[in-house]
């Protein structure tokens, strides 16, 4: 008998291989029952401490559990991504979330208007199912970018407990479309502040205009009102609505004080998400207007295994943006990828204290490239001052007009001045043949006579066919645009 | 084949439409170029989700 034969099996063959994190993907859905069990612990020992149990965890045990337990890089090898995808057992666990989601808001609403609180309790229970709402994006991330009409009214249900249904229609559409460019209201600009990117471009943006623009755009496309139950902007809120409704009808107004609180806190949460996942990372702008195709160097990563649990490898961030429909269990690690230095929850403390955020990060990303401030996505409004005090090279920026005008008529950050006395043009959508003048503007548009090309936002689209954007139209030849007038 | 009418492909991900009667010249794909022709390596270029991902829209 040969003693020497290694009895180990090949665990990397697509047979045999076995998820690593199988089962601690169990811990997600466990999570979403923590207000739960901490409700019933807390009003069980009469100890208020218990109503705490959620965020202590989050916010000292994760970035605790991060740095003990480190990172894993290990992916599942490629022959076994079919089966690991197509095994139930991964999408039934996010099913049962949506289900818990629920749960923690309906037990918390029934502690707060029942149960005997004192402030320190209420406020406990309150952050708690918020934070768990919160949790709801993450869960809904996950679902809303299947393909599958399930998954995605899975989604909307499982936003709705935090009144933030339009996500997946403003993540789907609008920040996989602008990532890491100066146009995405869900990417940080180096230089901007949390509470700034929140306040200014995160909630007026990604939370109303731009997903509503997404959602009229389609409709019209299907020659529908915005205004029709279709709309995946009202579907989820109307969910919302029904939802804390009947909440309110059981259980008194003393729960507005908490649903309100709930959904801020779901909101924050994905505000700070939002606020690290891209901050500072750019897209090259490519001479036909358009950016660069996303590659990974444009989101952010970290392989804490602890934050990627609870995350369901949200972290594995480069990857998400190149397969958006890959599923969580089988989300890649990539070597020399930018790379946080801690699991979310730690850079959650960061993000929230702006000093500590700049002092961690700014090294970081200057290192990457090399002070090359033309390589970063820059807070515009200190664009000078940030070049002034980081950057070893000068502002290509300034340089634009006088090295390459007529690059810069075409580019939408252009000083408009360049072009001020050149003769206006036209420009046509390769679809369906409008055409846009300078010389007429469109006032249907809300661009008077003289608007010029360069003037126009990048994120405008056909207003005839809707499919085509800016970036796709065509200048027209001088001599060929009265034949399309 | 050449009487097929030209089909549209959407993006899972961010609606993008790829119209085969229009190509995408930007990329190098000439107007008319069918779907099966389009390369597998191909991307989404709003998204840069994978050809894998568009599915057909019936029209």
């Amino acid at each position: 008998m040969d003693m020497r034969v290694n009895p180990v099996p090949d665990l990397s063959s697509a047979e045999t291989y076995r998820d690593p994190k199988r089962h601690a993907w169990l811990f997600y859905p466990l999570w979403l029952l923590m207000p739960a069990i901490s409700i019933a612990l807390g009003l069980q020992t009469g100890h208020t401490a218990w109503f705490w149990l959620v965020p202590a965890f989050l916010f000292i045990g994760m970035p605790i559990l991060d740095l003990v337990i480190g990172t894993s890089t290990r992916n599942a090898p490629e022959p076994a991504v079919p089966r690991l995808e197509s095994d139930p057992y991964y999408r039934y666990l996010t099913y049962f979330c949506v289900v818990f989601h629920y749960l923690a808001l309906i037990v918390g609403a029934w502690a707060v208007a029942t149960q005997p609180l004192d402030v320190l309790g209420y406020i406990g229970v309150t952050l708690s199912c918020g934070l768990i709402s919160a949790y709801g994006i993450v869960t809904a991330h996950e679902l809303g970018h299947k393909k599958g009409s399930l998954e995605r009214w899975l989604s909307k249900f499982a936003l709705a407990t935090g009144v933030y249904g339009q996500y997946m229609t403003d993540h789907n559409r609008g920040h996989h479309r602008d990532v890491a460019t100066p146009e995405d209201s869900g990417s940080a600009r180096f230089g901007e502040n949390f509470y700034a990117f929140m306040l200014m471009r995160q909630l007026p943006h990604s939370t109303f205009s731009r997903p509503w623009q997404l959602e009229k755009d389609r409709l019209s496309r299907k020659g529908k009102s915005v205004w029709s139950l279709g709309n995946e902007f009202i579907q989820p809120t109307l969910i919302s609505l029904v939802t804390y409704g009947i909440l309110t009808a059981i259980f008194g107004l003393a729960v507005v004080p908490y649903l309100a609180a709930v959904a801020f806190t779901s909101y924050f949460f994905l505000a700070i998400i939002d606020y690290i996942e891209h901050y500072g990372l750019l897209r090259k702008k490519l001479p036909d207007g358009r950016y660069e195709r996303v590659r990974p160097e444009h989101s952010w990563n970290t392989d804490h295994v602890a934050t990627n649990i609870m995350y369901m490898h949200a972290q594995r961030h480069s990857d998400h943006h190149a397969y958006p429909t890959r599923r969580y269990q089988v989300l890649r690690s990539y070597p020399n990828l930018p790379t946080l230095p801690n699991g979310y929850p730690g850079m959650f403390w960061l993000a929230m204290f702006p000093p500590l955020w700049r002092a961690v990060m700014h090294p970081r990303i200057l290192q990457m490239y090399d002070f090359d401030l033309n390589r970063i996505n820059l807070d515009p409004g200190k664009r000078d001052a940030l070049f002034k005090k980081y950057s070893r090279v000068p502002d290509a920026s300034k340089a634009l007009p006088a090295a390459a005008p007529a690059q810069a008529a075409s580019s939408p950050t252009a000083s408009v001045s360049v072009t001020a006395n050149a003769a206006p043009k036209s420009y046509k959508c390769p679809g369906c043949g409008y055409t846009y003048r300078e010389a007429n503007g469109d006032a249907s548009q809300g661009f008077a006579a003289g608007t010029r090309w360069a003037q126009i936002p990048f994120t405008w689209s056909c207003p005839d066919c809707a499919v085509r954007d800016k970036v796709d139209f065509v200048e027209v030849h001088p001599a060929r645009a009265n034949v399309h007038a | 084949m050449a009487d097929t009418p030209f089909k549209q492909w959407q993006c899972a991900t961010c609606d993008f439409y790829y119209d085969e009667a229009l190509g995408l010249p930007g990329d190098g794909i000439a107007p008319g170029t069918r779907w099966e022709d389009v390369p597998e390596t191909w991307t989404c270029p709003d998204c840069s989700a994978p050809k894998s991902d568009f599915f057909m829209v019936e029209v």
